[in-house]
Parts: C-alpha cells; structure tokens; sequence
C-alpha cells in the first residue's frame, strides 16, 4: 500500500512507519505503515490472531510499555494522547476490565488517576451513568447483563474526556440485541465527530456508519486502507478467502429418515433450582429430541439454555420432573473448552488415556482428521482458540455418541472455524445423533438447525423450526434475538436491585462507621492481646467484648449475630478435649485414665481458657467482616497507612473475581464427571484438576492489569498515595481514635481487673 | 525485581482462590476425630501456606509469599473460617518464615529444592504462632518437637512440592510467559 509518509505527524493521531512489533519472541506485525488522523473514524478487519488488537494497543501507547513487546521502526503519536484517559479503551471480555465494586466507584476510579478533585467527580460521574445506563450508582456491576458492563465500560472511559476511542470486539460476548445496543451506542459517539476505532468481527452492520476501514493479512501486514464502501467491495475476494466473511449458502435439506421419529431423550416437567436461588433455573420443562435432530437453544442469558442442556446430558438431576435417554452415550461440550482436558498432552487427550511410546495409528488418524497434526505432544492449554475448540470436540465425539449436547460451542470462533465445527456436528447429525446446541447466532441457526427452541427465565417460549421463528417478531424480542425499542436504558424497577437492607443498616451502625482502616487496627491490637489470658476469669470478660459489639452494635439482628457464633461451640469442645488430652499436666492435678489418653483438670482448664480466646478472636473478626465495605477498607488503608496504590488497588481488583472462580470451579467439577475421572484417582491428578482454574486466572490478571493501567493507573497516581484523588472518601475522624481507646482500654480491663 | 502490575493482580486472585482452598481444609480439618494426636494432625498444615511457594514461584518478586500468605489468610477469615481472624494473623506468620526462605536465596532459587526448603521454614512460622496463640505451649515437650517437625515435612510437601507440580503445569500451559517464571523457563530452554 502506498505509505503516506508526507502526512504531518502534528495533523495525525498516530503515525506508523515500518513497524515490526514481536510478542515473546514471536512476530505479529510486520511492516506496517499507517497514517491515522484526526477524525478519521476506523473500522479494523482481519481474522483472528493477525495483530488487529496489538496494532490499536500501539495506536493507545500501551504497547510497548504496559504489555511487553519487541517494537522497531517509527511510531509517532500526537503528544495530546500522554494525559491519562485521553486514549479511551474497551476491551473485548466485558468482565476484566473493572477494578471496582460498585458502578460509580469504576467511573470514578479513572477521574481518581486524574487527580480530579472528589467535589467534582460526584457531578460528573452522576452525569455520565444518566447519559449512558440511567443507573443507580450504588448498583454492583457484577450484577448488570453484558451488554451493560460493555455499556458502563465506554462509560467509564467517556468520563475521562477521551481523545480517542478504541473500541476491541466490545460485542464478541453479547447476544443480538445487547450487541444493537452498543453499535447504536458506537453510532451516537460518531455523531459527536469523536475518533474512534472499533475491531469487530460483525462488521456488517457498521460498514455504513464508520467511514474509513483497515484490512490486517494474517500474516500481519497491512492488506488496505481506505473509505470503507469502496474497499470492502474490492477486496469481496480477500474477504471471503481470509474466512471473514461466511458466503456458504442453504444447505441441502438433510436426508429425510435418519430415524427421524427416534426419541434420543425426553424431559418431561423438569424443573431446576441452584442452591441459595431463588428462582427456579427451570420451570416445568417438557422436551423431546429425536435422532438426526440439530436444536438450536436460543434465549438471553440466564435463560436456562445451560442448565437444560446439563441435565438433558445427565450431568444434572432435577427437582422435579423426569428425565429419559435411549442410551448412556452421550457427549458433552463445556462452552469453555480448556474445561474438557485432563491430560498434559494433546496425543493423550485424544487417546484418553496417557500414551507411553509412538503415537498409535488411531490417534494420528484423529489428529489428521481435526487438523491438529504436529501438536501431538502440546499441551492442550498452548493451542490456540480454534484448535482447543476442535480438540475438545473431537474428545467429546469419541465414542460416536448417540446424543451430542454443546455450551455455545462457537462462542470466540472466527467464521472459519465456526464453519469447520458445525460441519462436524452435521457429519454426527447425519449419522443419526441427536444435536443439542446454544447459541447467541441467528446465522447459524438460520443455516444448521433443523429445530429451534427459544428460552426466557426457565421456560420454553418457542419450539419449532427457524423459519417459523423468523415471522415471530413478539418471541423475538422476548428473547433478546432482536432489539426491543423500548429496552435501550436499563428499566428502574427490574435491573436495579435495590441495595439489602443488612448493609445499610450494619454502615449505619456505631461499629459501621468507624474508619474501617483504624477499625482494622483496632481489632488486630485487642485480638493480640488475647495472649495475655490465662485464667477464666479474664478470657470470659475478654470475649465478652467482642460478642456484645457484634449482638448490640454492628446493627445485625441479634438472632443473625448469635446464629452465626454459632458452628464455634463445636470449635470450642475440640480446644477444650485436645488440651484436656494432651497438655502436660501441671504437677499435682487430678488426672483420669480412658483408654490410651491421660485426662488432666489442669489441661481441661487452659483448654476452657484457649476456647474463649478462640471465641474472642472469632466474634472480633465476625464484627470486622460485618461491619467493613471491602473498597472503603482499602481506600482508607491506602491513605491512611500510605500503601502505594498499585498494591491496594491491584488486591481489589483481584479480589472482586473470587465469585468467578467458585462458579468455574462447580463447572469443572461437572466436566471431570463426563469423562468418568474424578479427583479419587492420585496426587498428580489434583494439578491437572487444577490447572484450568489457575490458567485462567493468570490469563485474567494479565488482562485486568492491562485494563486498569489502560485507565490511566500509571505513573505518580499508581506509585503514590498522595498523588491521586479519592472518591467518596471515608473520613477519618476523632470518633476513630476514641473508638479504637475504648476497644483497647476494654480488653486491658479484661486481662488486668 | 519490581513489581508489574501484573503480578500484583495475580497474587490477589491466586490467594483468594487459596483462602478458599483453606477454609475449605479449615473444614475437612475439623472434621478430624479429635482422638489423633497433635503431632499427627500437624501433618495438614501445610496446605495452609502453598500461596506463599506457588505465588512466588511463578512472579518471583521480593515480599510475594508475605503478600500472598496475608491476601490468602485474610480471604479465608472474610468467608468465615472458624478460627476468625486468627486465620489471617497466622497467615501473617507463615508468609513471612517462608519469606525467610527466599529471601536466603536471594530471591534467585526457585526450584524444587529451594520452595521446599522456603516452605519448611513456614513451618516454624507456623509453630511459634501456635505457641502463643493455640495452645501449643501446653503440650508436653515430645508432643511439641514432633508438632514443629511435622509441620515443616508437612509445609515441605503440602505446600512446596506441590506448589513445585503445579507451577510445572502451569509452565507447561504456556499461560506464564509474561511472568518471570515463564521467562527464565524460556531463557534456560535457550541457553541448552
């Protein structure tokens, strides 16, 4: 392509010439030359893995720097793009990108890196969530659907005043109607003039909005650059041939009477409630899938699609309801395919058992079939997103089973993929399997489902075939396949959950609003001091004091406070019994022989004393965590103990994905029951166990660190406390320093009467 | 040796996930019969300080087990261990004895013998905690020396060779290498 290399640098966002950029000793882009200037709105195409995110993290400064990497040649960025927050950044995974709890904290947590005064922030955030989700900003964000975390992260950069926007697939984890939402939102920021660039791999309904558009090779080169209609018309051939576009047509109808009236399995009035849910996952379900079937389950998420198809598999039993299957044949594909491995090595996943010596025939034959020829001795973790998706089909269609269930099997596939898979599901379908899929892609279910079944909070809407479907504008909407006109803002009675009433009852309390960092220190001095006691009668009064802080002032209710002392009493007969057995007895007490064990008074006694100082040190931590907001306690503790930032914030937000982890952790357990090894079989087992949960956490890290230093926690405001604003912060006054007396003076009273 | 925002990040989420795994061995210990003796119960404990091996093990940073042992002990007391807060003050001991250990390294050594070593010295940590604060300080002195010596073969194995297996796996993932442990894999595969 021809480099623009008479372009003013001043007059251009960023200006790149021959630039080689090496990710860990492997090449990703190549020679690239580009000039992108002001105004000049990009849409980015190219297939996965050819450098389209690591050219726009050059284009924001993240790379090289924050994201390690080998760069050469000239890359020239307009000197406005250093301020923190002028390079606006969304990511593709609407999960990591938040450091926060609560939805105004993550706006405010990039105006924080500003050193924006606190007055302002509370204006400007509150100004931000009413243009965008209209929500409270109280509200966790843990609790929003996807589209409104990829909502609140433009959000957040917006409040920041940006330059530019980079936008990087913020709709790959979005079902229909979410992913309009944000182009519509992508639309508004272009009738504003921003600059913006936007990676999409949907590109089709942005090509009439975004004016310019950049073709990446796979090789990572530049293909073109230019006015998108034109380009994109020119270039219909590379399009096709680099797997961008799916320009297959219909299929053929399948052969009609594979056993077409052949039950495979049937439910009938299933229903499904999760432990500590109140509603019911599934509500009186009757389903029945016949051989040579393809159902798509379509529907917004948390509809149920995944919890039917867990116990269509077997993987789940009903409350209610009953379950039927012709045979016990059946695979079962985790929508995360890493869930599916339990071997170090790719050869092994496939033959299902370890494999000492050459690979046997069979399996090669395999690996040829699923194209993962010479990565046999890879660890399945190493390949890339496409090859692990096909490993794990090929692993679950092993024993050619009679009924094949699949999580979003094209979930992240590029149309390449997606295409290669689902012509191996046809190939099962057409051997008189049935097939049970979900899936946020109409395409798809235009193209292969001979069934689809619409879903919506636990109950089938629809059941029939795509083409009926198409005509039903009402199931449509309801189940979130196309925008609902009237659903663009978050609705005040249904997505806003109101705050629990325990939380600002326990804030509102005398413990609840001591400054939570010198309520820390407080209660980590008295639980020192529980060593001092070694008589009754000063561990009694000693545990006292905590148990009356939690029962009459941590504004819990007293049933709850006493309820949840309460596993502790059996605690305490275990300290009492291991010191009356084991503890040396002081010279002249009564002792009793049972058995092999010398039963002394005196160890019965310390072992009383050791459960009230157990106790004391129990209630002390039960009134902390019940009275403590986890981001109050570390923002305080970062000013008040002058933590640097990056370690403060950075526990935060690593802190906020322990619900993540406990729900992977469930559905691995399920996905080692499909392939009949559980944990019994040895130690080195527990690492494989292991080994999907810690990768992606470290993949998650990775990510999160990327996102928070993308939002302008970099420099003086991550290294220094004293050089960053906070938002709403928790005073530190006398009533602290007096607290924390009294708790102390307490406690020496107890020990010293 | 300094610390990348990265590391930071993955010291929270691993030692959350260990504050978990630990209140749930908090659990499975209580369910111990209470008729074994002390010495053998101290066979568990090290499972209570793997955040400080593997932690270190993959981010290889000054204070990484310290900083872990604290994370991973405070998260086991906000879900609600049994033994309150005294979980994360233990952890506080813990994390610093195997600090000890690599800080004797120089922070360079984290192979298998080193994390083993680092976590036996946890096991001390481990011991003069529960001198003061459970208990140990009664038992008659043979229950006491086999308490601490338990303690660190325990810490050895539960929480070094373990940590040791699961690293190695990790490795093997590919996931590391932006982390000091999958740089210094690479640089080792290279110079051979």
């Amino acid at each position: 392509m021809a480099a623009e290399a008479d372009a003013k640098p001043a007059s251009c966002v960023v200006h790149l010439a021959d630039v080689d950029v090496a990710l860990g000793g492997r090449s990703v882009l190549r020679g690239v030359n580009w000039t992108w200037r002001w105004g000049e709105s990009v849409l980015v195409i190219g297939a996965s893995g050819s450098g389209k995110s690591t050219l726009a993290m050059v284009a924001a400064g993240l790379l090289p720097g924050i994201v390690e990497a080998d760069v050469s040649g000239t890359v020239e960025r307009d000197p406005r793009l250093s301020r923190p927050g002028a390079v606006g950044y969304v990511f593709q995974d609407p999960d990591s990108q938040f450091c926060q709890l609560r939805i105004g904290e993550e706006v405010a947590f990039g105006l924080e890196n500003q050193s924006m005064p606190p007055e302002s922030m509370e204006q400007v955030v509150g100004q931000i969530l009413e243009e965008t989700l209209s929500a409270d900003r109280n509200l966790e964000h843990g609790r929003l659907s996807g589209g409104n975390k990829q909502k609140l992260a433009l959000a957040c950069a917006l409040a920041m005043d940006p330059e530019i926007l980079i936008l990087d697939e913020p709709t790959a984890n979005l079902d229909p109607a979410s992913t309009a939402a944000v182009f519509r939102q992508i639309g508004e920021m272009l009738d504003q003039g921003r600059t913006l660039l936007v990676i999409e791999h949907k590109f089709q309904q942005l090509i009439d909005r975004i004016p310019w558009v950049l073709l990446v090779d796979a090789d990572g080169t530049i293909r073109r650059f230019g006015p998108t209609r034109t380009v994109l018309e020119e270039e219909q051939r590379w399009l096709s041939e680099s797997g961008l576009v799916d320009d297959a047509g219909r299929l053929e109808e399948s052969p009609a009477g594979v056993g077409s009236s052949d039950e495979a399995a049937s439910l009938q009035g299933v229903s499904v409630r999760y432990p500590r849910q109140a509603k019911e996952a599934l509500m009186d379900v009757s389903l029945t899938v016949r051989r040579g079937e393809m159902v798509a389950l379509v529907g917004p998420n948390g509809a149920g699609k995944s919890t039917l198809l867990k116990v269509l598999g077997g993987l789940m039993r009903p409350r209610a309801g009953t379950v039927a299957r012709i045979s016990d044949q059946i695979g079962f594909g985790f929508q995360n395919p890493e869930h599916q491995f339990i071997f170090e090595r790719v050869a092994d996943e496939l033959a299902n058992c370890r494999i000492e010596g050459p690979v046997p025939p069979a399996v090669r034959e395999r690996l040829q079939y699923f194209q993962l020829q010479g990565r046999a001795g890879q660890s399945p973790y190493a390949l890339s997103q496409g090859q692990k998706r096909r490993l794990s089909v090929a692993v679950m269609t092993a024993g050619a089973p009679d009924l094949l269930c699949l999580d979003e099997p094209t979930f992240g596939q590029d149309a390449r993929t997606r295409r290669a898979l689902m012509e191996v599901l046809r190939t099962h379908q057409l051997r008189g399997a049935a097939v049970v899929i979900s899936t946020h892609d109409m395409e798809l279910v235009g193209r292969y489902a001979t069934r689809v079944v619409a879903m919506v909070g636990g109950r089938i809407i629809f059941d029939g075939s795509p083409d009926e479907l198409r005509s039903q504008t009402a199931v449509l909407r309801a189940a979130r396949l196309i925008p609902d006109p009237g659903e663009d803002r978050l609705k005040a009675g249904d997505a806003m959950p109101s705050p629990s009433a325990d939380s600002a009852r326990t804030a509102q309390s005398v413990v609840g609003r001591v400054n939570p960092a010198w309520k820390l220190v407080a209660v980590f001095f008295a639980v020192g001091l529980t060593v001092f006691a070694h008589r009754l009668g000063q561990a009694v009064p000693l545990a006292a004091i905590p148990v009356i802080l939690l029962v009459f002032f941590s504004g819990l209710p007293p049933q709850r406070s006493l309820g949840r002392l309460a596993p502790f009493v059996l605690f305490f007969a275990l300290y009492v019994w291991t010191l009356t057995a084991y503890a040396r007895p002081v010279p002249g007490t009564p002792t009793v022989h049972l058995l092999w064990y010398t039963l002394s008074w005196s160890g019965f006694l310390q072992g009383v004393v050791l459960g009230f100082r157990m106790l004391a040190a129990v209630a002390f931590g039960l009134v902390f965590v019940s009275t403590v907001d986890m981001v109050e306690l570390i923002k305080s503790a970062t000013r008040q103990f002058r933590i640097p930032p990056r370690f403060s914030y950075g526990t935060l937000a690593g802190l906020h994905f322990f619900p993540v982890f406990q729900d992977e952790w469930s559905k691995l357990r399920l996905a080692r029951r499909v392939r009949g090894r559980d944990t019994k079989r040895s130690v080195v087992r527990v690492v494989t166990y292991a080994l999907p949960i810690l990768a992606d956490a470290v993949r998650l890290s990775e990510r999160v660190a990327i996102a928070m230093e993308a939002r302008g926690f970099v420099g003086p405001a991550a290294a220094s406390p004293q050089h960053r604003s906070y938002y709403r912060p928790a005073p530190s006054r006398w009533q602290d320093g007096a607290f924390g007396l009294i708790l102390l003076a307490a406690t020496a009273l107890a020990l010293w009467h | 040796m300094q610390w990348k925002m990265r590391d930071i990040v993955l010291t929270a989420i691993f030692s959350a996930i260990c504050g978990a795994v630990y209140l749930g061995w908090d659990l499975l210990f209580k369910a111990l019969p209470p008729v074994v003796n002390p010495v053998v119960q101290a066979a568990f404990n090290g499972l209570w300080w793997i955040a400080a091996a593997l932690i270190p093990f993959i981010i290889r940073r000054p204070g990484a087990a310290l900083l872990a042992e604290a994370i991973g002990g405070f998260m086991e007391f906000a879900l609600g261990s049994p033994y309150g807060v005294q979980a994360f003050t233990i952890g506080l001991a813990q994390g610093a004895a195997v600090e000890v250990g690599f800080l004797l390294g120089r922070y360079r050594h984290y192979n298998v013998g080193w994390l083993m070593l680092a976590s036996a010295l946890g096991g001390i940590g481990n011991y003069i905690y529960s001198y003061f604060y459970y208990g140990v300080n009664a038992y008659s002195s043979a229950n006491q020396v086999g308490y601490l010596v338990m303690s660190m073969v325990s810490g050895a194995v539960l929480a070094g060779l373990l940590s040791w297996m699961l690293g190695r796996g990790l490795l093997r993932t590919g996931v590391l290498a932006n982390f000091a442990a999958g740089r210094e894999a690479t640089a080792s595969e290279a110079a051979l």
